[in-house]
């Protein structure tokens, strides 16, 4: 290894300055090509390194990596990770065909997207908001600074182990995790472990109380009675499943919001609630 | 008021570049409300308002292609209102939802024009000057600036007056009304994580997790203790029957739904 060579290595300096340009991921996001351009300004210091002696090499990949660029903003870490590596081999010796850097960033940002998507903000941004928000009954100041806590953990783990140890593993774990049923269980855990927390949640924090009473005298029942006489939390679990129902059929999350909202007034009038 | 209003718009254009980028919470209802209550002196309310928030919102990311109703707009202008106006929070909330929407709207606008900056990029590449290349990209913090302060600065400087008259217009019935829909909203978020998690085959663990807690009264923190024994425990068995295959059909639909989005 001489002089020369050093000079054009990937240091653990050059990686963790990809882990704070990563930060800004998203600063450009645009219909266009999505988070292309954040990528591309990510991993620009390590090009320039890489293709010190060569402009015209450095042109080429920065143009390359302006390609259609979109995954999970989490996930992008543990992508540069593995993808760093063969963009040194191709700087060095060539011996890579570009065009597979690119087919690799493609193939992950996809599977990467529904894995990191179920698992960050399905999955742990729900069950760390949920402790903030039961620790913070009364105006607790713990509640929000337990949230930040709990959800920074995972979050730095990922941002910085991802393009470290991305890079370690590099072309490695593609075969690893693209290959076997590693991912689809991995999937399936999470999905489970969320499901049933919204469960709970669906359960614990939808709140429709009802004031109507039927009937007159000692014979009076109110209505929420009745109700949690055949289940308790039977209208949240309903009202859940039927905006679920909705937005399935391609109703806009919007109009369903006003929709509640318009019920809930008209429910006031009338005296139901 | 001036003053607030500018401090208020600023604020929320951090909140909003942290909403994107980093993603390190502080831009979550629970907590942006918290910030913007300690600068208006009032850190309780913020957190209450927060935390009625957090579970309107909590299913709203944004995730793929999607761009969700602003939250963090909404949480600012209910978080100011609630102090500003001295509006319960119920109110205030339900005040959140149009502004979010609004603001919605306003954001696919920007994210649309920033296309334009990912061409400055492209121009910027062709000439090899990098950082032109580096500036279009900070470039886009300015237009989330814009996108931000149309909304936020008016709603301060001129809003809290005119909501607090609207206000006094209301019937009690509706204002009633708008405080029953607080306690419904966090329908539509769980709502939407079902969509997200929507793998047929799975869909009974949502329904062990009801009724965990409605017949158990599990907590949170208990339910997900079991889920995680639940996941390993199906996922060892899933294996054992030599069944990956069923599994990746039913659930590929999802992933495929997930990407397309």
């Amino acid at each position: 290894m001489d002089a020369k060579n050093m000079d054009t290595k990937i240091t653990k300096k050059d990686l963790n300055k990809v882990v704070l340009r990563g930060v800004l991921l998203q600063l450009s996001w645009n219909f266009e090509r999505m988070q292309a351009l954040g990528y591309c300004y990510t991993i620009l210091p390590i090009l320039k390194k890489i293709y010190k002696n060569n402009p015209e090499g450095l042109k080429k990949a920065v143009q390359r990596n302006l390609e259609f660029f979109n995954t999970n903003p989490f996930m992008a870490a543990p992508i540069m990770g593995i993808t760093l590596p063969m963009e040194e081999k191709l700087a060095t010796d060539k011996t890579i065909d570009p065009t597979s850097i690119s087919a690799i960033k493609i193939a992950m940002m996809g599977p990467l997207a529904g894995i990191g998507d179920s698992l960050f903000w399905f999955t742990i941004l729900p069950i760390c908001a949920g402790i903030g928000v039961s620790l913070s009954k009364g105006g607790n100041i713990l509640g929000p600074i337990a949230f930040l806590i709990l959800w920074n953990i995972p979050n730095l783990a990922v941002r910085y182990f991802g393009v470290t140890k991305g890079y370690e593993l590099g072309t490695n774990l593609i075969g690893e995790i693209t290959g076997g049923s590693v991912m689809q269980r991995i999937t399936n855990a999470t999905t489970i472990v969320g499901l049933m927390v919204l469960g709970v949640m669906t359960a614990t924090m939808v709140n429709v109380p009802l004031n109507l009473t039927i009937g007159k005298g000692s014979q009076a029942m109110t209505l929420q009675a009745i109700f949690d006489g055949i289940m308790p939390n039977l209208i949240p679990l309903g009202i859940t499943y039927l905006v679920y129902r909705l937005i399935k059929k391609g109703k806009s999350v919007t109009k369903i919001l006003f929709g509640i909202i318009i019920v809930a007034i008209l429910g006031a009038v009338i005296g139901i609630f | 008021m001036l003053l607030k209003a500018i401090l208020i718009t600023i604020v929320a254009w951090l909140l909003s570049l942290e909403y994107m980028n980093g993603h390190f919470g502080f831009s979550r209802p629970l907590v942006a409300a918290t910030i913007i209550g300690a600068l208006l002196g009032d850190i309780k309310t913020g957190i209450i308002v927060g935390s009625s928030l957090q579970l309107i919102f909590m299913g709203i990311s944004g995730v793929g292609a999607a761009v969700p109703p602003d939250a963090i707009i909404g949480t600012v202008i209910a978080t100011a209102f609630s102090i500003l106006a001295h509006q319960n929070v119920e109110v205030s909330l339900s005040l959140a939802v149009p502004v979010a929407v609004a603001s919605q709207a306003l954001d696919i606008f920007a994210r649309t024009a920033t296309t334009g900056l990912m061409h400055m990029a492209d121009k910027a590449a062709e000439e090899e000057r990098y950082n032109k290349l580096e500036l279009a990209h900070y470039l886009g913090g300015l237009v989330i600036f814009a996108r931000v302060a149309i909304i936020v600065f008016p709603a301060i400087y001129f809003g809290v007056g005119a909501v607090e008259n609207l206000i006094s217009f209301i019937p009690a019935s509706v204002l009633k009304g708008l405080e029953v829909a607080g306690g419904m909203l966090p329908a539509v978020g769980f709502g939407m994580l079902l969509t997200m998690l929507d793998v047929k085959k799975l869909k009974p663990f949502y329904f062990i997790g009801f009724a965990f807690a409605t017949f158990g009264n599990f907590s949170l923190i208990g339910v997900t203790v079991v889920s995680c024994c639940v996941a390993l425990l199906f996922d060892y068995f899933s294996k054992d029957q030599k069944t990956p295959d069923n599994v990746k059909k039913s659930s590929d639909d999802n992933l495929d739904e997930l990407m397309n989005n």
